[in-house]
């Protein structure tokens, strides 16, 4: 059995993780409510002794393709007013590599981008990572390599920002 | 990449700091000597950094409440409120029978009631025909008429989570003015009874009423008092008459 505290103290990380997975405060916040709420649901489906986080980001996971396989919330979200995020209204050197991550990122493949903010955002190891997503860790590599790689095409301003159907 | 020793996994298991020394080594060594890599595996690193850095901000805002109630048990499942509703039922029993004596001397308004509730259950449950006045497919209608005359706003709970669906409404005589039945049935043809009154003298905790086969379970929240009677046994109609019980609290106001 999971215990409300252990739940609770993983909001912040549940949070990080969602605001960069959706680009969106809202969004992203609706996604950690959703993911508390499951998770309490099913907290007895828990493993004694079992490591909450990775628990948590599997269920987040599952509502989080979810959404997106049913016409994608995120992008809609995106476009409403609300404004920029936060992290985005400093103007500084930091500030603008901040913004401009936060752009590239949403041109990332959703696969890919989630593989990446597992491993850079939570330290996920490759296999906890391929267990939160339920892939191969193969898989995981593959994802990872090329997430990389786009993102730091993206950045180096090699190719224009344009959707990625182009790309497929 | 050109290198057979070192793969595109260990470039990215070297840039999350998941190698051992010996092979972190050799991955360094290879980076050396290998220009077009080496600038690779910076920049994902740098991009490994920013997002940290980018993202972290998140990990010092103030948590929204909503997601601090989401995460808060009692909020979410009825059992806290299903165990209330036991101990008020214990409460009461013990009550009742330490008072026994006192509500047997004196009618109370709360046997009276639960009186009026039980004779009303009987009566009209057992009608096939004209079980209600109002059915509850002019819901609205119904709904607008008793709120009317109980001079009160008047809900029909929704019981379906309990196989009970609402069959409809009457107005009937309480002891200090209008009363009302909701009428509701299941699959099986069992009927289920909530009596409402504004005979209430104040709050009245759930309690228990067993004296026959039909048993009630009744409350007043300090506006309207609520039997409920059904020939169900005591934990099932604890556990619809906790769920009517919240349901006319979230919504009532």
């Amino acid at each position: 059995m999971l215990t409300e505290s252990a739940i609770r103290d993983q909001i912040p990380r549940l949070r990080r993780y969602a605001r960069a997975l959706t680009g969106n405060r809202d969004a992203a916040d609706d996604l950690v409510q959703d993911t508390l709420e499951r998770a309490l649901s099913r907290s007895a489906l828990f493993r004694p002794g079992g490591d909450a986080r990775p628990w948590l980001f599997a269920i987040m996971h599952n509502i989080f393709v979810n959404q997106v396989r049913s016409a994608a919330a995120r992008k809609t979200t995106t476009l409403e007013p609300g404004g920029p995020e936060p992290a985005m209204q400093d103007s500084s050197q930091d500030g603008l590599a901040m913004r401009d991550i936060q752009r590239a990122l949403e041109l990332v493949p959703d696969e890919q981008r989630e593989v990446m903010l597992l491993v850079a955002l939570e330290d996920f190891s490759y296999a906890e990572a391929a267990r939160v997503i339920g892939v191969p860790v193969g898989t995981v590599m593959s994802r990872l390599s090329r997430g990389r790689e786009r993102l730091r095409v993206l950045l180096a301003g090699e190719v224009e920002l344009v959707p990625l159907k182009v790309m497929k | 990449m050109s290198s057979v020793l070192v793969s595109e996994d260990m470039l990215h298991a070297y840039i999350d700091d998941r190698l051992p020394p010996d092979e972190r080594a050799e991955v360094e060594r290879y980076l050396g000597e290998n220009a077009v890599d080496a600038n690779r595996v910076a920049a994902y690193r740098a991009q490994r950094q920013l997002l940290k850095q980018t993202f972290d901000t998140v990990l010092h805002e103030a948590v929204p409440r909503r997601l601090e109630t989401a995460s808060m048990r009692s909020q979410r499942t009825p059992w806290a409120r299903v165990a209330a509703v036991f101990v008020w039922i214990a409460v009461g029993s013990v009550l009742g029978w330490v008072l026994r004596d006192y509500r047997d001397a004196r009618t109370s308004p709360d046997v009276e009631l639960v009186q009026r509730a039980r004779m009303a259950h009987v009566i009209y449950s057992a009608e096939t025909r004209r079980a209600v006045e109002v059915a509850a497919s002019q819901e609205q209608d119904m709904i607008r008429w008793l709120s009317r005359r109980m001079n009160t706003a008047v809900r029909v709970p929704n019981l379906t989570e309990f196989g009970f669906e609402a069959l409809g409404g009457r107005l009937l005589p309480g002891s200090r003015g209008p009363a009302c039945q909701l009428m509701y049935q299941n699959a099986a043809g069992k009927r289920l009874t909530i009596y409402l009154s504004r005979d209430a003298l104040g709050e009245r905790p759930v309690r228990y009423s067993d004296q026959d086969t039909v048993h009630v379970v009744f409350w007043s929240d300090g506006t309207l008092a609520f039997a409920v009677s059904a020939e169900l046994n005591r934990d099932e109609l604890a556990r619809i008459a906790s769920l009517i019980e919240r349901q006319s609290r979230t919504q009532g106001g």
